[in-house]
This record gives C-alpha cells, structure tokens and sequence, in this order.
C-alpha cells in the first residue's frame, strides 16, 4: 500500500464506547431508561439506610455506637448471601469511586476494569474482617432463638432494643422487610401480630393477642402502608430490588453465558457439534418456558432464589444460543477472520479477540432482553406461590396482596416491576437501533 | 405445486418424529431423576422390607423396575446374597436396606433361580432365609396390573396368573413364623421350585430383550403409545383428566391466537403506511407499554376490580350448569364467551404488542421495496399493492414468529387461569406440582411440547404457502 493518500490520523474513529455514548445521548428514551435503571440499582443497594430496623446512630452510657452499622455484615441477621452481599456494596461503591478519581489521576494509563475488579477485590477483603471486628461474637444478636425470632417482630433486635437509648437516630423508615410490629415508641395496639408469634407468646404480653390478618392503613411511620402482617411496604418494595436485580443479573449471566458458549461452538466448529447443539436448541424451544420451568421447581423441595435463578439461566439459553450461531456463522465468512486465520492465529484468539467483539452488539441486546425475561418469570413463579418464601420479592408481595384482596400491596410491586421490565426494553431497543448496522448513523465526515 | 408442497410436509413431519421422541424420552429422564420417596408408611422401624402398600403404590405407577437399563437378567447368586445380606444387616442405614431390597424387587422373575439356590445354601440364618423367601413370593408371580375385579370371565390366562399368585401369597412366610414353620415352608418352596422350574429357565435372548424391556423407560413408552399417560395420584388417568382441561386451555389459546392475528396484521399495516405519524407514534408507545405490563399484573387487578358477577365474569369458565340448568347452546355459548373475554385479553395482549411490532417492521421493509415501488410507478391501484405485494411478503416475519407464539401463549394461560381460576391445564400443572403428581407433569409437558411442534410445523406450511420464492425441489 502506498502513503499517498491522506491519512485520517488527526480524526481517529469514535471508539465503540465513544460510539455508544453518542447514541445515548442522542436519544432521549435511552438516557432516561438508563436513569431509571440506575436509579433502581442505588435504591437496591442503600435499601438498609432508607429502610431499616436498627438506629444508624445511638448513644448510650454517653458512648456513640451505630447499631446499623454493626449488623451491615451480620450473617444471623440475615437469611441468605443476597443482603450481605448488596449491604458490601453500600461501602465499597463510595470506596470505588473515590479509589478510581484516585488512580486515574495518578496512573493514567490504568485500565478502568483492572481498577474496578481492583477496588471491588479489595473491598471484599477489607471489609468482611471490619464487619467481624463491628460485630463480635458476643454481640447481642446472636444469644438465642429467642433473640433471632425477637428480631422478626420488633423494629430494632431484641437485645439492642431492649436498651433505653439516651438519643438515637433512625433510618429515615424505621422497618426493615421483615420486621411485622409497629414502632415501640408508637400506641401499644401491636396490629398484624404474625400467627406464629401469636401461638408462641400467647399471654406474654399484657395486650390480648389476637389474630389481625387485615393490613393496617397507612399512617405516616409507613408511608405506603403495610402489608398483612403489618410488614412496612416502602421497605419491602425497595427490598424486592435486590431481588429482581439480582435475578435479572445471575439468570440472564447464566443463559447468556451458556448460550454465547455453545452458540459460538456450533456456529464455529460446525460438523457434528453443530448438529447436535442444533437439535438440543430444537428440543428446548418446543417446550413452553414457563411450564418447564415450573415443571423443574417441582423437583426442588423449597425453591431458594439460587435455585431459580439456575433453573431459568439453564432453560433460557436457546435464544442467545441461536443468535450466537447464526453470527458465528456469518462472521466466519468475513475477510478479516479469513485474514486472522491465514495469519496463522490460534481459533481461540481468533474468536475472543475478533469474532466475540463483533458479535457483541447482538449479544448485548440479548442480554438485555434475557434479564428482563430472568425478572418477569422470576415474579410469576412467586405470583404462583412456587418461589422463595424467605426473599421479598415483588411477585410474592403481589400474590399476598391478591390473595388479601390488598390494592396497594398489589399496586405497588405492580406498578415497580412495570417501570422496571420497561426501562430495560427500552434500553434494549435503544441498543438494538444503536448497534444495528443498517442505520445510518452520524460519524464525523473524512476529511 | 401441490405435490410438491406435500412432499414438503410429509419431510417435515418425518424430521419432527424424533424431535418428539427425544423430548418424550429427556422430559421422561429428568422427571425420574429424584428418588422416589418412600409413601405412606415405611420408615426406620422396619426391617428391609417394604409392606405390601408400597410396593401397590410402585407397581401402579410404574416405579418397580429399573430406570434405563435392568442389571437383573444378568446377577448371579452371589451378588443376590449380597443383597440379601445387605438388606438383613442391622446396622446399616435404612436407605441401604431399602435400597438392597428395591434392588432385588426389581430383577422380577430374573431373580427366582438365585433365591431358589440360596435356600438351599444351609449357611443362612433365619432371618436371611424369611426374607428370602418372602422375596420369591414376589417375584415370582405374575405381574398383573390394573383392577382385578372387572376381568372378562373368558381371560383364561389372567386367570391363571391370579390363581398362581394366589399360591404364591400362601406360601409367604409370616414375621413371627416359628423355625419349625420356617422349615416346613422351605421345603414347600423347594418343591414349588421343583414344579415351576421352567419357567424361570432364561435364554440369552429373554435375558437381553428384558435388559431393555423391563424398564420403566420402556414400559412408559409402550403404554405411551397406546395412548396411556399412566395413572394420577387419585388413580384416574391422566390422558382423560388432561384431554378434559386441555379442552379449556385450546379453547382460550385458540381464541387468543385469532384475536392476535386479527388485530395485529391490521394495526401493523395501519402503523407502517402512517397515513397519520402521529398515530404511528402513539401505537409504538402503546405497544411498549403492553409489553412491560407483565400479565399477572392485569389479571389481578382485573379479578379484584372488576365485579366477578358483572358482564364480564371474572372467574370460571362458563357458569356453573347448577346455577342456570336450563340455557340453550346458544346461550351456553354467550355465557361461555362473556367469561374468557378478559381472560383472553389477558393471555393475548402482551403478544399483540410483540405481534403487532414485527408486522409493522416487516410492512415498512416491503413498502419500501423496489418492487412495490414499480407497481406503484405502473399506476395500480393503492388496493391491489398493498392486497398483492405489500400483504403478503409483509406477512412472512409474522409467519415465523408463529412457532413461538403458541408456547407463550400456553405460559400465559398457567398464570391466567390461575388467577382467574379457569379449570385448565395450566392449573391442573400447578395443582400436579403440589402434590408432585409426576405423571401429570409429563403429560402436561408432552402434550405442550406437541402443540408446539404442530404449531411450529404449521407456521413453516404457512411460510411455504405464502413465500413464492420458496421452491420446493431445492429445500432440504
């Protein structure tokens, strides 16, 4: 090739993520799908600060303690890994984004993953032995059933709430998901007591316990009400978050993943691979996705979100599956794959660092579509009654608002999981115009 | 044309047979592969073997033999005592003993040649040799299934067979048998050995035609195509229980399906010619909003605002005879449509939404063909291109999107009837699932997945019939 035609040097080519940072900006619906979807993810991680039982700060025998803080990692505080987890990222979000303004302006040529894996990593290991060191063994929290089933009816745990603070500070909702009794502080009228609590401490309490399934109305300690068992709404709402998030992420990680892998092996390989992978999506796709999964939940004694979560992510798959092949198929006729291979490329670099970023677009929109997917049937499999009983999500909360003919229990996940599923098919849309190569698309003239 | 369009489909029927048998056998496999929990009774104050219920149970739904592949034809007499022995042994865990004598149950016959030997062996203690024997009392009988009681008189050799079982029971060996007792029945088995002997004498082609045939594999496939989906767990069977409800569910997918096709093809065509931007607009906002609207949203809030004795009934499908006995078809047929009005409006409109989308972009990639463009430019009448090249090509992602629609609809109907509490067969699933009725959710899985190989094999007929360029001599 000879140099006599001008270079473009001076106008490089937009980066693909400059590429894409244009388009969204040029799209209004796009930017405010993303927005919403964002704003969901900060709400799922700061649900403990806006909601919860323990007082962010306290003081008694005149010393500070934040009993909030201290129990952010407790692990008997909580049912499962999924609020430990988020409750890290309330702290190592904040640590992320001052450790990246950090570097990136000491290294500059810092890769922005290698920092953010960096950081995350990094936070991981410094905070679970900080959580320890914040809740030692002879915390209050951990000497007995009585004080583990004393933290599902009262707003604080029983042994920190049995203290008279001097002067503490609430969360600005001073309930957490689970917890079923009013306030303390509030009339001793103790509504939605839950039936088992009933059973167990019948007269040991001076009020008459008695059994009050119907939701009590909203007053301004619950300012969405509360559910049947007088469980605070807010908080479940911005709780189910995490659930649907974490639901959307892993299922549609798990379909996608398995989907790119063996989409990418049929279309590449080809042959008998090919073939057999062929027929497995065939046989998949004749199943209706709903009832397979059902069907595989039946095998399972309790359903636990995880459990879900691999049931959808394993049944999911054909989609991207079949997307993955049809580009593989495609690309491998492209000169510049031809070119790679004559270069004498090893297949595997050939397809991670040529065909996988080309194929990226598809995927990403795949994706997109996959965990709007994980969610919906996530929430109808509680709506059926056949998920995790432990985890507040917004089908389940929705279920029981049907079942006690409760509008704003139903209203409320409703209308969340609504916005929700629609600013990811927007932005799903958004991705499939942005990435599609038929449409013409403003890029600076060559000069 | 014609022949040519039936060949079409003849080979794409053949190609869907082993689709449907590979469904048929993996949704058999996965079902099956928890064990099976001991029902009713059974527990750790027994000694190995299992009562007579448990083994009812097992027999009637066809959990008494091996899964894929019977081992039994081929044991010998030492791997038989060491069954025996494991399933005498005190000190093993209850699931070993259970698990040594389901092992020996399921040999069947193939077994009885061992135990016959072993009652000779004088090694045995008592306790081995009652089992032993208890074992050959039930093995050794004839497998009969069903109900008993309502057998032609004519059955000469099922008549037979109940009579050998008969004596077979007879010579069972009771818990609290004495020694003396013991040894009496043993020389009866003995000489019942000696009688019957040949029909436990096995060639090698028995041996291997029973390696793979006495399995419940084989056994539920034989019964499957006979048509017979096995028993539910109230001992009905499950074809008719699910051929009742499957009635209703066709009933609301059907309907559902027309009102799609109804109202998509026209709303897409409307939305891509955009006689009007700004309803073209409108549309495509209203068709995000449906979409997101998840359908058990709208089905319970409709069920719990809507009067359930208004117009539209919201539970049900159809009145119940006992409240107006006296309606005429046509009446009975009002009532009916009244009910699954918003139960189909249900199931149909996030589909509609999908439907209505892909016709449109299909409409605007035709419209703006140049072949339409030539028509247009020869002065034809607005009608004739759209009725002639617009219509049809638009149509055909429509026509491909149709495979896929019907299993969606079908997931739609579960939560739909669900909520609505429409006896269907996306209710009876659920109900299945409670109690873990295991033969109806292969049932129900079957019969979905056929309906949607039938759906997929109609939606490539279609495609066939409407795209010109498809010429039949060169597809595979």
């Amino acid at each position: 090739m000879s140099h006599d035609h001008p270079q473009r040097a001076d106008a490089a080519p937009p980066s693909w993520w400059q590429d894409l940072a244009d388009t969204i900006r040029q799209r209004p619906a796009l930017r405010a799908a993303l927005a919403v979807l964002l704003a969901l993810f900060l709400l799922a991680v700061y649900a403990p600060l806006l909601a919860s039982d323990l007082p962010l700060l306290a003081r008694e025998h005149s010393q500070w303690s934040s009993p909030w803080l201290n129990n952010l990692f407790n692990k008997t505080y909580y049912d499962g890994p999924l609020d430990p987890t988020f409750n890290l990222l309330i702290l190592a979000l904040p640590l992320y984004g001052l450790a990246r303004w950090l570097l990136l302006r000491r290294i500059p040529h810092l890769s922005r993953w290698a920092g953010a894996l960096f950081v995350l990593a990094a936070s991981w290991l410094a905070l679970d032995p900080a959580a320890n060191y914040l809740n030692p063994p002879d915390s209050p929290r951990e000497s007995g059933l009585h004080d583990l089933l004393g933290a599902y009816q009262a707003p604080y745990p029983k042994g920190v709430h049995d203290r008279s603070w001097q002067w503490h500070l609430p969360a600005p909702i001073a309930f957490s998901f689970r917890t079923t009794t009013a306030h303390p502080h509030s009339a001793p009228t103790w509504q939605g007591r839950p039936l088992l609590h009933s059973i167990l401490w019948q007269g040991s309490t001076d009020a008459p316990p008695r059994l009050h399934l119907a939701p009590s109305l909203p007053r301004w300690r619950h300012p969405l009400g509360t559910d049947n068992l007088g469980r605070d709404l807010t908080a479940r709402l911005c709780y189910g978050a995490r659930a649907a998030i974490t639901v959307g992420l892993a299922a549609a990680a798990i379909a996608v993943g398995l989907g790119t892998l063996l989409g990418l092996l049929a279309g590449w390989v080809g042959g008998w691979v090919d073939l057999l992978i062929s027929r497995l999506i065939e046989v998949m796709v004749c199943f209706p996705s709903l009832i397979l999964i059902l069907a595989l939940t039946a095998l399972l004694d309790a359903p636990s979100l995880f459990h879900l979560i691999a049931v959808i992510g394993l049944t999911r798959w054909t989609a991207p599956a079949r997307l993955m092949r049809g580009e593989a198929l495609r690309l491998r006729q492209e000169v510049y794959i031809t070119a790679a291979l004559a270069l004498g490329l090893r297949p595997r670099e050939v397809l991670f660092r040529h065909l996988l970023p080309n194929a990226i677009g598809a995927l990403a929109v795949a994706t997109t579509f996959a965990i709007a997917n994980a969610i919906l049937v996530e929430s109808t499999v509680a709506l059926l009654g056949m998920g995790d009983a432990t985890v507040p999500t917004w089908g389940k909360m929705l279920n029981d608002g049907r079942v006690f003919h409760n509008t704003a229990m139903m209203l409320l996940p409703g209308l969340a999981l609504f916005v929700t599923l629609l600013a990811i098919n927007l932005l799903g849309e958004g991705l499939r115009d942005a990435f599609d190569p038929r449409q013409q698309r403003q890029r600076p003239p060559p000069s | 044309m014609r022949s040519g369009l039936l060949a079409y489909a003849c080979q794409r029927l053949l190609v869907m047979i082993p689709t449907f048998f590979t469904i048929i056998i993996l949704v058999f496999i996965i079902l099956n592969l928890i064990p099976v929990p001991p029902p009713f009774v059974g527990g750790e104050g027994q000694s190995g073997d299992e009562t007579e219920t448990q083994r009812r149970f097992r027999e009637t739904f066809n959990l008494d033999r091996p899964l894929l592949f019977n081992t039994g034809p081929w044991a010998t007499t030492r791997e038989v005592l060491t069954l025996i022995e494991r399933s005498t042994d005190g000190d093993a865990p209850f699931a070993t003993r259970l698990a040594a004598t389901r092992s020996l149950e399921e040999m069947g016959p193939f077994a009885v040649p061992h135990l016959s030997a072993l009652l000779q062996d004088p090694s045995l203690d008592p306790e081995q040799v009652r089992l032993v024997m208890h074992h050959l009392s039930y093995n050794a009988r004839h497998r009969v299934r069903g109900p008993t009681h309502a057998v032609s008189q004519h059955d000469h050799a099922l008549h037979r067979a109940i009579a050998t079982n008969h004596e077979l029971a007879t010579l069972r060996p009771r818990d609290d048998a004495s020694p003396e007792q013991l040894a009496a029945l043993r020389l009866a088995w003995l000489a019942w050995y000696e009688r019957d002997q040949a029909r436990f004498a096995f060639s090698t082609g028995d041996r291997l035609a029973a390696t793979f045939g006495e399995t419940r594999l084989y056994h539920y496939l034989s019964r499957l195509l006979q048509g017979d989906f096995g028993l539910t767990l109230q001992q009905e069977p499950v074809a008719a229980e699910v051929g009742k409800r499957l009635k209703v569910s066709l009933t609301l997918g059907v309907l559902s399906l027309l009102l799609i096709l109804s109202l998509s093809l026209p709303l897409g065509l409307f939305s891509a010619l955009r006689p009007w931007p700004l309803l073209d607009h409108i549309l495509t906002a209203l068709v995000f909003v449906l979409y997101a609207l998840p359908v058990f949203f709208v089905a319970t809030l409709a069920v719990e605002h809507l009067p359930p004795q208004g117009f539209f009934p919201t539970s049900g499908f159809g009145s119940s005879p006992l409240q107006n006995p006296n309606m005429t078809s046509a009446e009975r047929l009002w009532d009916l449509l009244r009910h699954i009005f918003i139960p189909v409006i249900c199931i149909s409109y996030g589909a509609l939404a999908t439907v209505s989308r892909y016709a449109r972009a299909g409409f605007i990639e035709v419209i703006n063909a140049d072949h339409v463009l030539a028509a247009r430019a020869r002065g034809l009448p607005t009608a004739t291109v759209i009725g002639k090249h617009i219509l049809r090509n638009g149509m055909l992602p429509v026509l491909t999107l149709l495979g896929t629609l019907i299993p969606a609809l079908l997931s739609g109907s579960v939560v739909v009837e669900y909520i609505f509490e429409i006896d269907g067969i996306g209710r009876y699933l659920l109900m299945a699932i409670q109690v873990r009725d295991f033969a109806v959710i292969m049932a129900i899985l079957h019969y979905s997945a056929l309906l949607t190989l039938v759906a997929i094999f109609l939606a490539d007929l279609a495609y066939a019939v409407a795209d010109p360029r498809i010429t039949f001599a060169r597809r595979t």
